[in-house]
């Protein structure tokens, strides 16, 4: 038997689909536009063509200005945390061995895919092992609140749809930036840095070389949000040329090291959503900088060893 | 005459010193770049088609929401903090250090799922970290408790970040090996896996530094 992506994206479609549906009634139809869509070109992605998805992505982007985060209105927040302190005393240890049920769960799945995979009974990309796992996992969980509790999971969806309208737009940035990082790199962008850099640095230098590329990897990815998109651009534009052609430095060290120097740029990105706008939407904080700014006393700090580690290593 | 590329990289900045909406800026900013960049409209389309529909099942961790909400109705969090707030022994420090600790060394086994900001740190870490606050400072005001909050999400990702890269079959390092394939340098990930580690052990010591030091 052989195992596609599909059954994933149409579940996740169904809960943004419900989502988009409850939000209708509390935050109007434009919000609700943005998760009708994105549930929808997120179940129907491998049939449209290119072009028309790629449309489709943009006005995503525009639809995402009109979807502020939602709060539960205070009253009900209230009558929620009342009833979940009395749940609480109910159930006690019992929740916290399903909540560790869920990673359980998800490792031992990937591991019993694995297996099976090894074993040739089942086809399928070996790097989705996890995805499936976790979707399997999700659903048991569900079942086992509902089985131990009587939550049933209509109201754990309906929960959990409040916590994707907590999020809002933020949940499309990561696509967004990727989507971004194609495109930086279709359009050359590190061919031109590449050809830029030398009027600016003393290219012959090798230590400024590769303290460039790691202190580039970092700006850049502070920039894009996201390192993964920074690293193509910049291994071209300083890693390749420079650095290892040039210098004769370590290949394997050089990308390494750069790519978790641009790490330390992530941590310090606004625009890096899953790590630093997410959790300020999924605990309330007022400032949208806020997990930035608990970050940034480590990134700094990290961001110099790593420079000093590649001019320690790379030219070994 | 052509205009660089490169000047999409100002327009996002130029975009975020503006505080224009984040998701339109980086719309904006890509069909500019790609625009500059001599791609023509439906190549441009295309390209951001593309890689969204391979980029989508970044949705995924939005399937552990039920699970985690419905905990949460349940009581887990005020379960979790009668726990911590009822033991002598568990601390500020112990509770977010333990956290780094966990957390880093199961991300470089590659058991990345094991925690995430609406997997673990809402639900777990945050409300034993709240309560162990308070035994020690007290009731915490509204912007202790926005700090608090903070530095536990700052902890998971640190200990995320430089913990996953150990991981063999981690994207990271599948990026890395194919990138640099693509100039002819063919990288054993079992080494790049390894060059990884002496950054891995000073983003541990310098963030543990900085829990055992932490105030709210």
């Amino acid at each position: 038997m052989s195992l596609t992506l599909l059954p994933i994206y149409l579940l996740i479609a169904l809960f943004l689909l419900t989502v988009g549906i409850r939000s209708v009634r509390t935050q109007g139809a434009t919000a609700s536009s943005f998760w009708i869509t994105l549930a929808l070109i997120v179940a129907s992605a491998d049939y449209l063509p290119d072009a028309w998805l790629g449309a489709l992505v943009l006005a995503l982007g525009v639809f995402a200005v009109f979807n502020k985060p939602y709060q539960v209105e205070a009253a009900e927040r209230v009558k929620q945390e009342h009833e979940a302190a009395e749940a609480g005393l109910r159930f006690g240890k019992r929740l916290l061995w399903i909540a560790l049920l869920l990673p359980v769960l998800t490792v031992a799945i990937t591991l019993l895919l694995r297996h099976m995979h090894a074993a040739g009974q089942l086809q399928f990309v070996l790097t989705h092992a996890p995805l499936y796992a976790l979707c399997t996992a999700c659903l048991l969980t569900i079942l086992v609140i509902w089985q131990s509790t009587r939550f049933s999971p209509t109201q754990s969806v309906l929960s959990g749809s409040n916590m994707a309208r907590q999020i809002g737009w933020a949940m499309l940035l990561p696509m967004l930036l990727v989507v971004l990082g194609a495109v930086f790199i279709k359009a050359g962008v590190g061919q031109v840095l590449a050809d830029w850099l030398p009027s600016i640095l003393d290219v012959d230098n090798r230590y400024a070389c590769v303290a460039l590329y790691g202190v580039g990897m970092a700006m850049l990815s502070i920039v894009l949000g996201n390192a993964f998109v920074a690293f193509p651009v910049m291994t071209a534009a300083v890693a390749v040329p420079l650095v290892i052609a040039r210098h004769g430095g370590d290949p394997i060290v050089t990308a390494a090291i750069g790519m978790l120097s641009g790490y330390c740029g992530t941590l310090m990105s606004p625009l890096a959503a899953n790590f630093n706008l997410i959790p300020v939407a999924l605990m309330n904080l007022d400032s949208p900088h806020a997990v930035i700014r608990a970050q940034i006393a480590t990134a700094v700090p990290l961001l110099g060893c790593n420079i000093a580690l590649l001019c320690l290593l790379v030219y070994r | 005459m052509t205009i660089s590329p490169l000047w999409g990289l100002a327009l996002l900045v130029l975009c975020f010193l503006l505080r224009v909406h984040p998701a339109l800026a980086v719309s904006v900013t890509a069909v500019v770049t790609g625009l500059l960049g001599q791609l023509d409209v439906l190549e441009l389309l295309q390209t951001i088609g593309k890689s969204f529909r391979d980029s989508r099942v970044l949705l995924v961790f939005v399937l552990v929401f039920p699970c985690i909400a419905a905990l949460e109705r349940l009581g887990l969090r005020d379960y979790l903090a009668r726990a911590v707030a009822d033991s002598k022994r568990v601390g500020l420090s112990s509770v977010i250090g333990g956290y780094l600790f966990v957390r880093q060394l199961s991300a470089a086994l590659g058991l990345t799922n094991l925690g995430g900001h609406a997997q673990s740190v809402r639900p777990l870490l945050v409300p034993a970290a709240q309560a162990a606050a308070m035994k020690r400072f007290g009731i915490l005001n509204s912007k202790q408790d926005q700090r608090l909050k903070a530095f536990c999400a700052g902890t998971d990702n640190v200990a995320l970040f430089f913990g996953e890269d150990i991981f063999l079959a981690f994207g990271g390092v599948l990026l890395m090996q194919s990138t640099m394939a693509q100039y002819g340098y063919q990288i054993d990930p079992l080494l790049l896996a390894f060059w990884s580690i002496p950054t891995a052990i000073c983003a541990f010591v310098i963030h543990a530094t900085r829990v055992a030091r932490f105030k709210p």
